[in-house]
Parts: structure tokens; sequence; C-alpha cells
């Protein structure tokens, strides 16, 4: 009996332990901030921001030209099949024609944790110093303003969004709001950016934005709606819903009124610490190489900067043929011909239209604008210790002109199998190599296979040794802003603006620093309508300097759409191939003007000038309605 | 007892047939169709399989589902301007022919869609193009016709006139031989009427000589096109080439 | 009174090569037969040729650690368990047990990146260029903290009276597991596997988010038989678990089943002489989940990630990530199961069998309103108890044993069924009837494959030409028609319509057999599936399809022109029929082509044995000696062409993705082998 009553006690005891032991439900979750840890410090703040500068707009070597911005997603090896400049014909890449999908672009989230913000951090105004507490708002409304010109450039008027609504709270009805007129978008956008210029402080670390970089946002910004509004008359969408609501399009009487708010954005970045790169004048090509390497270059506003180690890209892994250059599959796309012609191109064919002789292939860069040449590779050019090496083939006897070769058609009699050889990598005639290193091979596909008979220079980091070139590796910056766009902004603002003079001393700077033959054209003020609209010729030249100035910087998609002739010029485009050959017989080399050989063409549907807004979205919210032109 | 193993063998009957059937829900069975006719002509408007739609707008889902919006389903137009779709659901439809080489033309409403509807649409084509000739001469083949427009006033901007050479007998912007020798020979416009044409209300246009192989068969016409939403082209009919 | 405590500890360690199985199968496959292991076959140097071999990868690089590199995975696991019992005397049948157990598992993981050469052989200048691989060598390690406590607590009381027999328990358990790691990564530049001997210079230190979880459950049971005729079982949990906010983290979930066995009635016993065994069983029971739910109730804040980063000035620097904004009524979904079955058995049970229909609702499934709630709220929504489905089906067992002259026999078919569907399903609401129909699921079953049907084959480019509808300018002979099913005179989208059915067979069955005779036995044992149906990717639906490397040689197969240099458009050219359309073109690959009907039935094994006369070896000892004959996977009757059926594929059937293809072969083996017991 006794015993028994030890052994109980004992048994309580031991699980009265075990029960004391017990663990509540309730549990802290682990890593989790509070707003007070946040927005109470200027180090807190910065970590607030992390998230919406990784998520801004913009288009860089990771942007999927069909599924949008994928920051953070370390696998954006096939961004360089997909880009923006193979889908606007800048390079020849491997998907062209993305335009239908459009990128269902709706940041809401993110300028939800902007709003939370700009609501709450007036509560923490005395845990800092006037200025400080003022650069941080302004930032705040900088960083908004680039989540919805982001949008604007894409669907015109959207919702406006400043308050922070509670979707447990509100009904269903107020959750629904319905989209502004595209005037409004981009005041709203032109009022952030505003505060920003005159709140935020004058310098930061690269990577952070300042007033000039909110200023250089403003700039772009405002030279893209002042287009809009002058030229959405010409897409022939009057009778369209969304048009006539003005949720597309603005009356073109507001388009000087953009204009001069971008013009003057252009002056007030000229006010801060910036000017165009030369570092490594006199040598203007690899000057102009250079200036997107550089992270201390004196032009760049503002930059995305990658590590290879958390977030590294993808680009030179994706731009240079493999093996020679790249560890990865290599070379995606090639720059091609129309773009080249557009910079100080040497001729292809003499006066009597025949293919110009030339001893070197790579003799084909002397009479070339050194901005191109810092552009692109060509044939002879030297990139982690190899030299690029470029030929088609070979015509054992090349007479007559260069339109016998019908843009390198097989039908054509000069090229019969007889007189041109064409072949593979190592392939010979007459013990002389038809094809050069790296292209072009007649049994293989675009993939390193200089296609275009050219490679891209423009960000390639000719630091990064070859077995570093692959997924992920590559730490280059993308320079969001830099002067030169700026300088191009204004000029064209500018001219728009009537300032005809004022703007062709921006491109004067340009073309200066490009090494171009001919700085400071004459002002052709001559009207052609060539896109169905009233253009000088004035404006088309400072509209082609975007295109050599800009070229590949994922500008060109966005000026054609907002110029509203995406359409237009990309209407059957064909992207044309520079074909060097061996003449046998001379023992000099010719190049050809060729339809790259897939006979691809883009083209833009005309609805791509405002892209759908998302079918979910409007699903979920009918007000959204009506529908963009065309969807 | 017994009344248990009956109820038994029921459920598993039914538990068997239902696992067998891929989707539990019906699906569309109603048939919606009609001709779209060029009101010159009285004959229907030529044009490409699915160059563009009619709109059909279902409004029985709206009515039945407060807080929802109805929104359009196209419907794909044939080349011989009929249009027929017979996987649709019953109900009231309002119908808009949009987007095509005519007009704008009003949304016709309460269209009541029960088994088999018919619905036909008259249009005002922008261009009408006539006098077709497709000439051979061994290799190269020049297509030639009569651009039209019988309504000036307000017309959008001339475009393009361009050749479409098909190797089936589908031919129009949605079924051509889409490379740049043949892509380059088309006639580039975006002018006003006036500045293009002149007081005239048509002009001659032609076009190539486009070269074409021997041993093959080729189906060839014009379109021509207005700056007008999508540009949508009016077409000559199509003629076959048989090249040697 | 007893008490237990046992401790236990376990090692165990695995290597592998670095490369993933996966992609070294792959790469096997994609080998072709000319591609040279070794360039210009000289063992010194492994071959690297991108031009023969696929992306240059050699396979025997590959799977040598020596070469490539290792993974060693070294987990160890340590537990003590402490057990009471505690019979109280006086009071029959009623005791108290209890235990405690604590359990700490640490893996260590071990990732060893070698860098090597392959070689490519120039011909021409007769020298090796090595080709450089995995470059630069990388070594990384993690290591995992996981804890887990269990305690029990229990008071059991059982009794029986006569007829009546009375089984009972109450339980309270708690479980408590937390879980930490972080990892480690340099590059080597020195021949080296060891951290230390790493580079400061892109070196890598990250944890992952630490978390711990506490459940706890009060657990009884009271089961009561009578004479075996009659039987009811009552059992409840009710579940605590830390997932969910305060206030709703407990639920109640009872079940309830109950047996009658009515051949034991006197009625039946005394009338219906056939019937030895008649038994129907009915139960119902409510069970909650947690599992998807997020390991702690959202809280305003903001959460840390390495997944969220910006360059301020040189530095990366990492950022956070709004939780998503709290939900106070988050709480346990709920199963409901009902079953209803019934054993029997006639003729002196020779001819036995049950039959089990079976339902199962779970309500209150886990799921944000994303789907509901216009984008530019913006807020990162909570999980909430909305959605709703069912799974349900029968099986039959039957079982038929006899004897005869000699010989004993048995045969065993079952088969069983089961579907899914959903109930109520929270979604974007539709803008029509078709966009309903074709887009929405709720009120549905699972599992339909939407797409295309195949209709015929185009034999010649007359055929396509005048065809009524357009088809494209590059059409061939051996191209395939898809049905233009809503008759529009477009083939796309909207043609697309339910054609079969993803994921499980609709029917599993299978055959038991066997008998024995003399000293002779034999097992036959057939499986099979019925509606099933599978999609094939990559290497199984096309030639080339990674450019010039292996493929398989069904695909010759194929329409093509009699001369190869032929102009396919011209009318002058002559073709060659064949079962597969012409290489890069995909008639086999699209519609119902693509769905491929993988039904088969399998005579999985077969086994003859033979028992030695005792007489043999009685004397040595031996109690009993047999020898056997077994083959496994020896026979397949299936529609599905060139592929086995229990093959992954890219879709359908038990695939999750594309790429499961390239996995081990299913093996059929034979054994010969000898039992001995002594």
């Amino acid at each position: 009996m006794r015993i028994m009553k030890i052994k109980l006690l004992l048994f309580t005891f031991i699980f009265g332990l075990a029960i004391s032991s017990c663990q509540e439900l309730e549990l802290q979750p682990k890593g989790i901030l509070g707003e007070p840890e946040l927005f109470g410090t200027a180090f807190g703040v910065q970590k607030y921001f992390v998230q919406l500068y990784m998520n801004l707009p913009i288009e860089d070597f990771i942007y999927y030209a069909d599924q949008g911005y994928k920051p953070g997603n370390n696998n954006s090896w096939q961004a360089y099949k997909r880009s923006l400049a193979g889908m606007s014909g800048e390079i020849y890449g491997w998907n062209v024609n993305m335009f239908e999908a459009g990128v269902g672009y709706w940041p809401y989230d993110y300028i939800r944790i902007v709003n939370v913000f700009i609501n709450n951090f007036p509560n923490y105004k005395d845990k800092y110093d006037v200025a400080t507490y003022n650069s941080l708002m302004g930032e705040a409304r900088f960083l908004r303003a680039f989540f919805y010109q982001g949008m604007a450039k894409r669907y015109g008027g959207v919702p406006i969004i400043t308050e922070v609504q509670d979707p447990v709270t509100t009904s269903a009805e107020e959750l629904q709001v319905s989209r502004a007129s595209e005037s409004d978008t981009w005041k709203f956008i032109y009022d952030d950016l505003k505060f920003a210029m005159e709140n935020m402080s004058e310098t930061s670390v690269s990577g952070r934005a300042n007033k000039f970089v909110a200023a250089a946002l403003m700039s772009r910004s405002m030279l893209y709606a002042g287009r809009i509004a002058k030229y959405t008359q010409y897409l022939g969408f009057d009778a369209d819903e969304a048009m006539q609501g003005g949720f597309i399009g603005m009356d073109p009487s507001k388009a000087n009124e953009f204009f001069q708010y971008a013009y003057d954005a252009g002056l007030f970045v000229e006010t801060g610490p910036y000017a165009l790169y030369t570092n490594n004048y006199p040598d203007k090509a690899s000057n102009f190489a250079n200036l997107f390497l550089d992270k201390s270059s004196s032009e760049n506003l503002f930059v995305k900067g990658y590590d290879a180690i958390t977030f590294g890209h993808c680009y030179d892994a994706l731009m240079s043929p493999n093996p020679d250059f790249s560890s990865f599959i290599g070379a995606e796309g090639g720059p091609v011909l129309q773009h080249m012609q557009l910079y100080d191109f040497p001729s292809l064919i003499d006066e009597q239209g025949k293919p110009v002789r030339f001893d070197k292939r790579s003799d084909i860069k002397n009479d070339m604008e050194p901005r191109l040449q810092g552009t692109c590779y060509f044939d002879g050019d030297e990139l982690r210790g190899k030299k690029f090496d470029i030929q088609r083939g070979i015509y054992v006897s090349y007479t007559g002109t260069a339109e016998d070769a019908q843009s390198g058609s097989n039908a054509a009699p000069i090229n019969s199998a007889a007189n041109r050889k064409l072949g593979n990598k190592g392939q010979k005639y007459n013990n002389v190599l038809i094809t050069g290193n790296h292209g072009m091979f007649a049994n293989k596909g675009g993939e390193n296979n200089a296609f275009m008979g050219a490679f891209i220079r423009k960000y390639i980091d000719v630091n990064l040794p070859t077995n570093l070139v692959k997924v992920n590796k590559s730490s280059t910056s993308w320079i969001v802003f830099r002067l030169g766009e700026i300088y191009l902004n204004t000029a064209e603002a500018g001219y728009e603006l009537g300032k005809r003079t004022e703007a062709f001393n921006y491109v004067e700077a340009i073309r200066e620093r490009a090494g171009c033959k001919v700085t400071l054209p004459a002002i052709d003020q001559t009207v052609s309508n060539t896109y169905g609209y009233p253009i000088e010729a004035g404006l088309q030249f400072i509209r082609d300097e975007r295109g050599r100035e800009l070229y590949c910087e994922n500008h060109y998609w966005w000026d054609l759409k907002t110029w509203r002739i995406a359409d237009q010029v990309l209407n059957n485009r064909y992207h044309r191939a520079l074909t060097c050959y061996y003449v046998f017989d001379e023992g000099k080399y010719i190049y050809l003007d060729e339809v790259n050989r897939n006979n691809r063409t883009v083209t833009a549907p005309k609805r791509a000038a405002y892209e759908r807004i998302p079918q979910g979205e409007i699903n979920k919210n009918p007000k959204l309605l009506p529908q963009n032109p065309l969807y | 007892m017994k009344n248990i193993l009956y109820l038994i063998l029921a459920v598993t009957l039914l538990s068997f047939a239902a696992c067998q059937e891929i989707d539990n829900w019906d699906e569309p069975s109603a048939r919606l169709f009609g001709n779209v006719i060029d009101e010159y002509t009285n004959h229907n408007l030529l044009m490409d399989n699915n160059d563009w739609q009619i709109r059909i707008i279902d409004r029985t889902w709206e009515n039945n589902n407060p807080g929802t919006v109805a929104q359009f389903q196209p419907l794909a137009v044939m080349r011989d301007g009929v249009y027929n779709n017979s996987k649709l659901f019953s109900g009231i439809y309002d119908m808009l022919p949009y987007d095509g080489p005519f007009w704008p033309v009003d949304t016709v409403k309460g269209i009541i869609l029960d088994k088999e509807t018919q619905q036909n649409f008259t249009v005002k084509p922008y261009l009408q193009l006539t006098n077709f000739t497709a000439t051979l001469d061994g290799t190269n083949l020049t297509l030639s016709c009569n651009v039209k427009a019988p309504i000036v006033t307000d017309l959008p901007n001339l475009y393009e006139v361009k050749g479409f050479l098909s190797l089936t007998t589908f031919c129009g912007n949605s079924n051509y031989i889409n490379i740049g020798e043949y892509n380059n020979l088309r006639k580039s416009i975006n002018k006003t009427w006036a500045a293009e044409v002149g007081a005239a209300d048509s002009k001659d246009y032609t076009l190539g000589p486009f070269p074409v192989k021997s041993g093959y068969t080729y189906y060839v016409r014009i379109g021509a096109n207005v700056n007008a939403l999508s540009r949508r082209y009016n077409y000559t009919e199509i003629v076959k080439v048989v090249v040697p | 009174m007893s008490a237990k405590v046992t401790i236990g500890a376990i090692i165990d360690e695995t290597n592998r090569p670095n490369s993933t199985s996966w992609s070294t199968m792959k790469t096997a496959w994609l080998m072709r037969p000319d591609a040279p292991f070794y360039a210009n076959d000289n063992p010194e140097f492994l071959n690297g040729d991108a031009s023969v071999l696929y992306v240059g990868r050699n396979i025997l690089a590959e799977i040598d650690p020596e070469i490539s590199g290792t993974n060693r995975s070294n987990t160890r696991r340590l537990n003590g368990t402490l057990q009471l019992n505690y019979n109280i005397p006086n009071i029959k049948g009623l005791s108290l047990k209890g235990s405690y157990d604590y359990a700490m598992e640490l893996p260590d993981e071990t990732r060893f990146k070698k860098s090597y050469n392959l070689f490519v052989y120039n011909p021409g200048t007769e020298e090796y260029t090595p080709v450089v691989i995995n470059s630069p060598s990388s070594i990384e390690r993690s290591a995992s903290f996981n804890i887990d406590t269990d305690m029990q607590l229990g008071i059991h009381y059982n009794f029986n009276l006569g007829e009546h027999d009375v089984k009972s328990f109450l339980i309270f358990e708690e479980a408590y597991s937390s879980w930490d790691n972080f990892r480690a990564y340099r590059e080597l530049l020195i021949d080296s596997e060891y951290l230390f001997a790493g580079e400061a210079l892109n070196q890598e230190g990250t944890g992952g988010t630490p978390g711990d979880r506490v459940s706890q459950s009060l657990i009884g049971s009271l089961t009561y038989a009578y004479s075996g005729k009659y039987l009811v079982d009552f059992r409840f949990r009710y579940d605590g678990s830390s997932r969910f906010p305060q206030g709703k983290r407990w639920g109640f979930f009872p079940s309830v089943s109950a047996g009658w066995r009515i051949s034991e009635e006197s009625f039946m016993k005394d009338n219906v002489a056939v019937i030895s065994n008649l038994k129907l069983r009915a139960s119902y029971g409510e069970m909650g989940d947690d599992g998807s739910a997020a390991n702690y109730p959202p809280v305003l804040g903001y959460g840390l990630t390495n997944s969220i980063g910006w360059m301020f000035g040189d530095a990366m620097n990492g950022g956070l990530r709004p939780q998503a904004i709290p939900n106070p009524n988050l709480t346990w979904y709920e199963i409901k199961m009902y079953n209803l079955g019934l054993d029997f058995g006639v003729f002196e049970n020779k001819l036995s069998g049950s039959f089990e229909l079976f339902r199962r609702d779970r309500t209150g499934l886990l799921a944000t309103s994303s789907a509901v709630v216009p984008g530019t709220v913006g807020a990162s929504l909570p999980q909430e108890n909305l959605n709703a489905d069912r799974n349900f089906g029968w099986e039959l067992t039957l079982t038929y044993l006899n004897e005869f002259k000699g010989v004993n026999y048995y045969i065993n078919p079952l088969i069983s069924s089961t579907r899914s569907m959903r109930i109520e399903w929270l979604e974007t609401p539709a803008n029509n009837q078709f966009d309903h129909w074709r887009n929405r699921t709720s009120g549905r079953y699972n599992n339909i494959w939407w797409g295309n049907e195949s209709e015929y084959m185009f034999t010649s480019l007359e055929e396509i030409r005048n065809h009524n509808l357009p088809m494209g300018q590059g059409a061939t002979p051996g191209d395939w028609i898809l049905n233009d099913w809503n008759e529009d005179g477009v083939i796309n989208g909207n043609d697309e319509h339910p054609i079969a059915t993803t994921g499980l067979p609709l029917f599993n069955y299978g055959i038991n057999m066997g008998g024995s005779w003399k000293n002779f036995d034999l097992a036959v044992n057939f499986q099979g599936s019925y509606g099933v149906f599978v999609e094939y990717g990559e290497v199984l639906i096309s030639p080339l399809s990674f450019g010039g490397n292996n493929s398989l040689s069904y695909f010759m197969d194929r329409w093509r022109p009699a001369d190869p240099n032929a102009d396919y458009f011209s009318t002058a050219t002559e073709w060659i029929p064949g079962y597969y359309p012409v290489t890069g073109h995909d008639g086999r690959r699209t519609g119902t082509n693509l769905v491929q009907d993988a039904s088969y039935i399998r005579l999985k094994t077969l086994e003859l044995g033979y028992t030695l006369p005792k007489n043999l070896y009685s004397k040595s000892g031996i109690e009993d000696f047999r020898v056997y004959l077994s083959g496994y996977n020896l026979l397949t009757f299936t529609g599905l062409k060139d592929v086995d059926p229990e093959r992954p594929g890219a879709a359908g059937g038990a695939s999750t993705n594309t790429v499961d293809v390239y996995n081990y072969p299913v093996n059929k083996t034979f054994t010969i082998g000898a039992s001995i017991k002594f």
C-alpha cells in the first residue's frame, strides 16, 4: 500500500516536471521588424526602401520584353533571348513579335508600400533634422513617381492610389477605383517629382536617388508625356472609347506644357555635379565603351548595381560567342545593319554600285564613327585575350554590282553553289577557311553564329575572364540615367518648343564626344510626312541621334511607342545583316547587305501604342473599363 | 437487408459512372452565324480568314451575375465573309463588327441566341479594289488593280497597297508568304486621299515584279488599307497562278 | 509500475558525385553513339568537343567524384525516450501511461564542386586544347539544427464483462519542433576541399529563417463491443496549433464508427447457410489540418529576406518584405470522412470479399482573396478559410480459394476508382458564360485535360492547298489537321475542350493468383490501370530536340521527300510517307496525338517454387529447403507506343514536370534463389 503511494507520487512527480515544461501556443515569429524600428532611423528607412528600389520599373539586363521585370530572379539567362532590343529590332535576337504579350505590369503592391511610408512617416518627424526628413519624404515621392511612370508609359491613364486601403474593413465597391485620365496621370507624376526635386538632398551614394535623379526622371517622363500629347491624334483612335474618355491620349494643346517641364528638368540636372564621360580621350571609341563600365563615371546620375554573389546578371554570358568569349550558351543576338548605318558608316559600294574591296576584313572600321566602334565588336577586335573572327563565305570571283547578290538570296546567279562557298566551322576551300571562327556558319542557328556580322560591345565587361562568363556572374551596373540621355531629352523637348539652336548645341556636345565627322549639322527645317504627320528634318535628326547614342540601352522601343510610329517603323521590318566575303580570285574582302537568313521580320501591331490593361484586374474591378484600343 | 444491398448497388453504379466522365459541366452548343455583306456589291465582303472579328457581348451573364460586366468574345469571320460559331452558350447578346476594313457600324443589341440564330451585317468598305490582273512573265509576276474610295470625306490616310502571294487557296494578310523580297514591293503611302489620288475617286496601282518559283502554284491578290484602327485590308478577289 | 528509457543515435552518410543524377541521365540520353569519350581516343584526355557532346558535357567526368567533386551529406540523429507505465492496483484495467521523447537531427551538407579540364583534339596541329569545366572550384557547407520533443500522458481503462467488452483511453499530447540553419560558400583557387582554404573574394554566408512550432492535443477513445456482433467506436481529438491566431487555435474533431456482423445474427445463422460471413461497416469522422497554414499567424510588420537586395554604394543591402495583413479568424480546415463498407464470405468463405464506398470532404481550405480583391489595393493578403473540395470513390476486393485434385489455388482480383472535385472555390468572376465554362473550376471535377482534337494527316500538297482551313505557308505532307471544334474557320484556343483526364488513373486494378501442388507453388500478380493519360516531351517526341545529339531511332519512320534536297513546296516533289511528320513539324505533338492513353496491364511478378522433400535433408538440421524462380515486369499489355506506361512523362499520369523522362528506366528482372530454414 505505501509502496503504491510512493510509486504514484513518483509518477505524478516526473510528469509534473514534464507538464511544467509545457509549451505556450503563443510563439514569437522570428525576424519580423515593425514600423518604429524602420521609420525611426535613417538606416531603417533605407532598409525599408530597398524593396522599392529593387522593384523599380527599370528595363535593364534582366528585363523580359514579354514577361516584364524579374528583379531578384537569379535565373535571367533567357532575358536576352527575349530582350527589348530584340523585340524592337535593334538587335537580331531569338524571339521577335512579343508585342501581343504585354507584361501585365501592375505594381500597386509597391505603391502601397510607398504610401504606407508617406502616410506614417510624419509620426516620426521629431526623430530627424528637417533636411533629412524632407529628403527621405522626397525620396519616397520619387519612388512612387517611378512606379507610376512605369504604368503610364504602358497604359496611359491608371487608377491613382495615394491612400492605404484596408481590404478587410472597406466595401468591395470602394476598393474598385477607376482609371484617371492619361493627362492627370502624367500630372500626378509631375507633382511627385516636383516635390522630390525641391526636397531631396543634393548628393547621394551611387545607386541612391537625389534631387538630380528626380529631375532626370522628370526629364524623361515629361518628354514622353509631351510626345504622347502631340502625336496620339495621328493614331486613328479618335472613335475609340478609351480615347474619348481621355484614358489614353491628351489634348495636343497640352504638349508644350509637358515639353517645357522636360526642358526645365534638363536644365536643372545640368546644375548638378555631372559631366559627359571623357576619361579615355583621345581614343573616343574605347572612351565610349568605357563609359558603361567605369562605375565612377561622372556621367552617371543613377545606376542599378549588381554583384556576382547575391544578384548577378547574365548579359556577358548571352552577348558574346561561346566558347571563346563565354562559358555559357553564348551570343543570343547581334547588331542590325539598319542601326549601324545610322552612324558614320563606310560605304559598302562604290560609284558603279560594285562592292568596295577591302584588304583586311577589319578595314571596315577605317571610316567608321568611333561611337559605333565603341558600341559593337567587329572582325579583329579583341576581347578576353581572343580576337573576333567573322566571315560568311567565299566568292570564287565577284564581278558585277552588290545588287547582283540579291540580299544574299540563293536564287541569285552569282550565289550559285559553284561561285559562292558557304560552310561550317573549320571548313576550307582551296586551303582557305570559308568562315570565321565566330561565324557565319551554314549549319548552325543564330546562337554563337555572327548572323549580323558583328557583336554587341556596349556593356560587355572586358575584365571578366572567359571561365567566369556564365549565368549570374556579370556584375556590370545598369545605368538608369546618364547625362547623355538628359542632353538628348532636353534637345528634343527644346526643338519641339522651337528652341532649335539650343537643341542642336546639346546634339553637338554628344556628337563631339562620339567623334562624329560633322558635330554640328545645319538645322534642316524642311517638313516631311514620313509617319503620316508633319515632322521637320531637324527634329528627325535629333530622334536619330537618340538611336545612335542610346542604342541598346532599351530606349528605342519607348521612343518609337511615344512618337507613335512603332507600328510604321516596325511594319514587316527586316533585320539586315552586314556580311563579309573573301573574293578568292582577287584576294580581297567585300561586305554585302543581306537579309537575315531566317527571313525574320518585326511587326508591331497598331495597338502596341498602349498595352492591355490586365484582364484579370478588369474582372476584379470592371471600373477599369474601357479597355485600351484593339484588345 | 435486401434494400441495403440494392442501395449499395445503386450507389456503386452512380460513383462508377461519375468517375468515368471527364467533366461534369455541359459543353456549349448554341450556333450563331451569318454574313457580312458589302453594301456596294451586295455580295459578301472579300477578306481573309480571321483578319478581323465580330465582337459579341453576353448580356445574359451580366444579368445573372450582378457586379460583373460582360466583356466581348471575338467571333472569327471567314474569307467568304461568312461567320459561324457552333460552340456558344444560349443567351442574349449584343454584336458589333469591329476593326474591319469598313466605316464603323453600330452595335446590334439584344440578339437572342437560342439553338441556332442567324444575324447578317451590311458594311461600307473604305476601299474597293477592282480590275485585278496578275501577269506572269517567266518567273516574274506583276499585279495591278484599281483602288477606289466610295466615300472620300473623313477617309483616314490611305496607308499602303500590298500584293499578297500564298501557297494555299487562303490568301491575304492572315495567310501569305511573308518574306522581304515580296513585302518590300508594297506601295507605302500614308497620305490623305487628296494628297495621293487628288480629285479623282480612284487610282490604278501596279505592283511587282514578284520573283516566283517555277513548279509552284500561287494564289495571289492585292490588298489596300487606310490608317484606321488596325488598318485591315480591303482585297481584290484571289487569282490562281501556276508557274510552269 | 514499469519505466523504460531508450537512447538512440543514428549517423548516416551519403556520397554522390557533384553532378545531379538527373543531368547525368540526360547526358546519357543525348550521348551520340559516335561521340568518343576520349579526345582522339587517347585515355589521357577526356573528350570535351561540344560539336559531338551535349553542351560539351562528358558523362565519365560527371559520374567520377575524383574529377567533378562530391556532394556529401552527413546526418546525425539522436533521441532519448522515457516511458512510464503504471497499472493502478485494485482497479482492474486502469493504467497510467506516459512518455517523453526528445529528438535532435543535425544534417551536415558538403558540396564540393571541382573544376576540371576536358579536351578538344585538333587533327591539324595534333594538339589537345583544354576546355575548363566548373571553374572555379568551390566548396559549400551547410548545417541545420532541428529539435523535436513529444510528450504523451495517458490514462487507459479496459474491461470486459460477459458479452460486453469496453476499451477506452484519454491522452494528452504535446509536440514541439524548432529549426535553424546556416550555409557558407567559398571559391577554391588552391587545390583543396576545405572551407578554410577558400578565397575571401566572393565568399557567401547566409542563414535560413529559423522557426518553431507547437501543437497540443487531447485525444479520447471509447470502444464498445457486444458478443462480436455489434461494434461501436467513439473517438475525439481536441487539437491546438501555434499556426493559428489567439482564440482560433483549438478545434474539436469527433469521429464515430459502427460495425454489425449480420452473419452472427440467429436469423442469418439458421436460415441462410451459404453466407458464412456478412459484416456491415459505417463510419463518420472529422479531422482538422493545419499543414498548409503559414508557420506563424501573420502579424503587422516586415520580414527580412535574402531574396531582396539593392546596391547602395558598393554594398549589396538586404531588404524586407511586408507581412500579410493579419486575419484573426484563420483556423483549422476540416476534413469530413464518410465510409460505408460490406465484408462478406460465402460457401465456408471459399468466396469472400469486401466492398468499400468513401467520400472525403474538406472545407475551409486556405487561400487568399487575391482572386477577388482588386490589385490596386496592393496589400499582401492573408490566408483565409475559403475553399472546399471532395474526393470520392469505391473499392472492390474478391478472393476465391479452392482445392481441385490436390491443387490448392486462389484468385484475388481487386479494383478501385477515385475522383476529386472542387465544391467551392474562390475565383475571379468570369466575364461571360464561355469564359466561365473555359476558365473556372468551382463545382467542377479536377484533372480535366483541355486540348484540340487531332483529325487526320495530309498526304499531298494538293490536299493542303485545297483544305478548307488555313494551314500556313509551311505546311507539308505528313502534317496533321486539328479539328475546328467550334466550326468558326479558325483553329485556336477556342477549339480546346476537355479531351482527357490528367493526374492519376481513374481505375486501378490488379489480380493476384496462385496455387500449390505437392511441393510446387506458384504466385502470379497482375497489376494495371485504366483511364490514365500522359504527354511526353523533349527526346521522346521529337528527333534532334537538342540539335545534333542522339535521337531515338523510331523517328526514322517519318514523312520525307524521296530526294532529301528536293523543294518541299514544289508540286513535282515525290514524298515517302511515315508515321511521324517531317522532322521539325509537330503533328504528333499537338492535340489528342500528344495525349496518349497509358492504360495498361502488366505481369508484375511471377514466382515458381519447389520445396525439396524433407527426407533429403531432415538429418542435416535443415527444417525447410525451397528453391524458386521469380521474375519482375515480365509482360506488359498497353496501347502506348514505344514507351513504358510507368515512365513519368511531361504531363498527366504521375509526372510533375516536363523532364521527368530523364530518370532510371523501369527494368525487368529474373531471380533464381533458394530459401533455407534451420
